[in-house]
């Protein structure tokens, strides 16, 4: 369960201050999907980048299933994001002079994840997304879809609590993307990991069980969540 | 992250970028060849003074002399001394002359009764005119008693353990051609005159002004006393590989018959009676404690003391002087590079921004990034360092012989000598140099902000 109260963001100082968020509230229960959207500039990834430890807030508590990240020194943060969390991002960001099992590797070796469990793991994330065979290729011999598949796999290697996917179909085409979707769905449902997409695209966001709308630096809307919420309850 | 994976991370960020990591080792890498060249002249030299001093100076001699100059291995103390009746002058060719207390016949018996000495050979100067033999010219030479502790190398004949038989003497073999011999094994057991002229002795002057001669025109100036000694010829001997090349062998003589000749040549001259030095023979003295317990107790007498560690360290001084010159110009080269691999480590910071916000998004610690990358530094520094030093193995394997022959320094002896040990610290030492010039940009790259350098496009 991710827990925000009066989380606030303000970057620079004093007549430069800017706030890119204001007060926010929210609870987001573990398992569902979440889509974050908002015009730019509305803060989307701002909450984004708060909620997974990326960045801290200016003020307001941030709890990530009991743990208050807020708090945490840098090392514990990282060592957070390391086991916790999975990241997705628009330009893939994946090391193209290496190999899609290096690129997979990456996340096991940083959270020290035992050397003689690391390929096996690593092997089955590729399957997941349909990879195996390219396990050998490197990274800039594939399509922006594939790339994507890769950056999908690297985040649930390590099978974190929470998926963060930061415009993840905006560089591919309506096919493609379609695919990509799926595939988080897929493990958000399998697995059972939190989805917190930020994205312009309303069919997306659609297909996402919570919706939080925002507007300058505030949310403005969630749409969804009550009601399941209260199922839950 | 774990250091092993971040060492093989590091390598794989080197191999994608070739050209770039071997050229940047290169500058390295001529560091390396500089130093690792510098350590093996420096081994090879310092082996060779070693043989040079063992094979030219008997470690059981100490060298025993009444003025501290004997002990001077530097620019000599040319300041007068005060008077006294061992005081006497040393003369160097044109560059004039030397005031030296001497050690004296006294000393000789004093040194000889202590008992901790076996031996005490005086220095003897000995000023011979010429050798000759029947049937040839005349040629000059130089002459020394013999020291059985320092046999010379042979081309004929043998040498008794002890001292030569009176009578007999070593002769260099460059004389043997001259002296009108076939060979060197036919001029054994022949005989040489070898001629002594005494100096003018007062009295001697004394009798030639009372002669009166001096006021008769035309009459002959006094003759010089000379004296002919025959000597038969016992061995030959040849310049051995390690000896100190410039000066040619000397005649060696028993140290009776070098007495007699020294007292001799001396006679009447304020030079009799007093040596420069004296060799003293000291019992296990090749034991560097013994030698030194003995300088330390004839020091305590007043005398001043050289042994064959104190001439083989002073030697060695001047090899370490000139191979830490070289060194310098090596480190300098090292500086350099030190420039180029920072250049180079900060543009790939540059270059993989986004891959370290990545990766610090993924959760690594700033520090691991920061070894990643000293770790690269280190890469490079191992590269140019292995590189380096195995081009300079390489090129002293294949120079050695020809040195060896250009120098003249005989069959066994090699200037450049590589020690493994010495080689692999170097390598290390270039290892820590690297990751320290990688220390600024690996921190550039841990502090960067993830959010701002994933953005990065």
């Amino acid at each position: 369960m991710i827990e925000l109260a009066h989380v606030s963001k303000i970057y620079g100082k004093k007549q430069n201050q800017f706030t890119a968020l204001e007060g926010i509230n929210l609870i987001i229960e573990s398992g569902k999907s979440v889509a974050i959207v908002g015009k730019s500039g509305s803060g989307k990834s701002t909450l984004m980048h708060i909620m997974s430890g990326l960045d801290r807030a200016t003020s307001g508590t941030i709890t990530v299933d009991g743990q208050d990240i807020s708090q945490l020194k840098n090392r514990a943060l990282d060592k957070f994001r390391a086991e916790k969390i999975g990241f997705i991002f628009q330009s893939f960001f994946v090391q193209a002079n290496e190999t899609c099992l290096q690129n997979v590797l990456l996340p096991l070796e940083i959270s020290r994840a035992p050397r003689s469990e690391r390929t096996d793991m690593a092997l089955n994330a590729l399957k997941d997304v349909d990879l195996l065979e390219k396990k050998s290729s490197k990274a800039r011999d594939l399509s922006g879809g594939q790339k994507q598949r890769l950056a999908i796999a690297r985040a649930i290697v390590s099978h974190p609590d929470i998926i963060f996917a930061d415009e993840p179909t905006g560089n591919l085409d309506t096919a493609t993307g379609d695919k990509v979707e799926k595939l988080l769905f897929d493990f958000n449902k399998r697995l059972g990991s939190t989805l917190v997409v930020v994205t312009h695209d309303p069919d997306l966001a659609k297909k996402c069980e919570i919706q939080i709308h925002m507007k300058d630096g505030k949310v403005v809307k969630v749409v969804g969540a009550d009601s399941k919420k209260g199922k839950k309850k | 992250m774990r250091m092993l994976d971040i060492i093989r991370r590091a390598g794989r960020s080197l191999r994608s970028a070739k050209a770039r990591t071997l050229l940047t080792s290169l500058a390295i890498a001529v560091g390396a060849f500089t130093l690792t060249l510098t350590l093996a002249a420096g081994n090879g030299i310092s082996a060779y003074v070693d043989r040079l001093v063992a094979s030219n100076f008997d470690p059981s001699e100490l060298i025993v002399g009444r003025d501290k100059e004997v002990e001077n291995t530097g620019a000599p103390d040319s300041s007068p001394r005060e008077y006294d009746e061992s005081v006497a002058s040393v003369s160097f060719g044109g560059q004039g002359s030397l005031q030296l207390k001497q050690i004296s016949d006294e000393d000789i018996k004093k040194l000889e009764s202590l008992s901790y000495v076996k031996q005490v050979r005086p220095n003897y100067q000995i000023d011979a005119r010429y050798i000759t033999r029947e049937g040839s010219k005349r040629y000059s030479l130089s002459v020394q008693s013999y020291n059985p502790g320092q046999k010379p190398e042979l081309a004929a004949g043998t040498l008794p353990s002890r001292d030569l038989k009176p009578g007999t003497l070593v002769l260099p073999e460059a004389y043997v051609k001259l002296l009108g011999f076939k060979d060197a094994k036919s001029a054994i057991g022949k005989t040489v005159d070898i001629v002594t002229q005494q100096p003018f002795t007062e009295e001697a002057m004394r009798s030639f002004l009372a002669s009166g001669a001096l006021t008769q025109p035309g009459a002959a100036a006094p003759e010089p006393k000379r004296q002919t000694s025959v000597f038969t010829i016992a061995g030959v001997s040849k310049p051995s590989v390690t000896s100190l090349a410039t000066a040619g062998l000397p005649v060696l003589l028993s140290s009776e018959d070098a007495k007699s000749l020294y007292d001799f040549t001396s006679a009447g001259t304020q030079n009799h009676g007093k040596y420069l030095y004296a060799y003293v023979r000291v019992d296990g003295a090749e034991d560097v404690k013994v030698a030194n317990d003995a300088k330390k107790k004839l020091k305590a007498m007043g005398y001043s003391v050289v042994t064959s560690q104190d001439l083989q360290a002073s030697l060695q001084t001047i090899v370490a002087v000139l191979q830490s010159l070289v060194a310098v110009f090596a480190m300098i080269t090292i500086i350099a590079s030190v420039f180029g691999i920072v250049n180079t480590m900060y543009i790939s910071v540059l270059e993989r921004t986004r891959e370290i916000g990545l990766m610090k998004a993924l959760g690594m610690r700033s520090r691991s990034v920061a070894w990643l990358f000293r770790i690269e530094a280190a890469w490079i520094g191992f590269l140019g360092g292995a590189l380096g030093a195995t081009v300079a193995v390489l090129l002293s394997v294949a120079i050695n012989p020809l040195l060896t022959k250009q120098l003249n320094l005989g069959k066994g002896n090699t200037i450049l000598m590589n020690d493994w040990g010495q080689i692999l610290l170097l390598i290390a030492a270039l290892i820590l140099v690297a990751i320290l010039a990688g220390w600024f940009p690996a921190r550039k790259a841990a502090k960067l902000d993830p959010i701002e350098a994933l953005r990065t496009e």
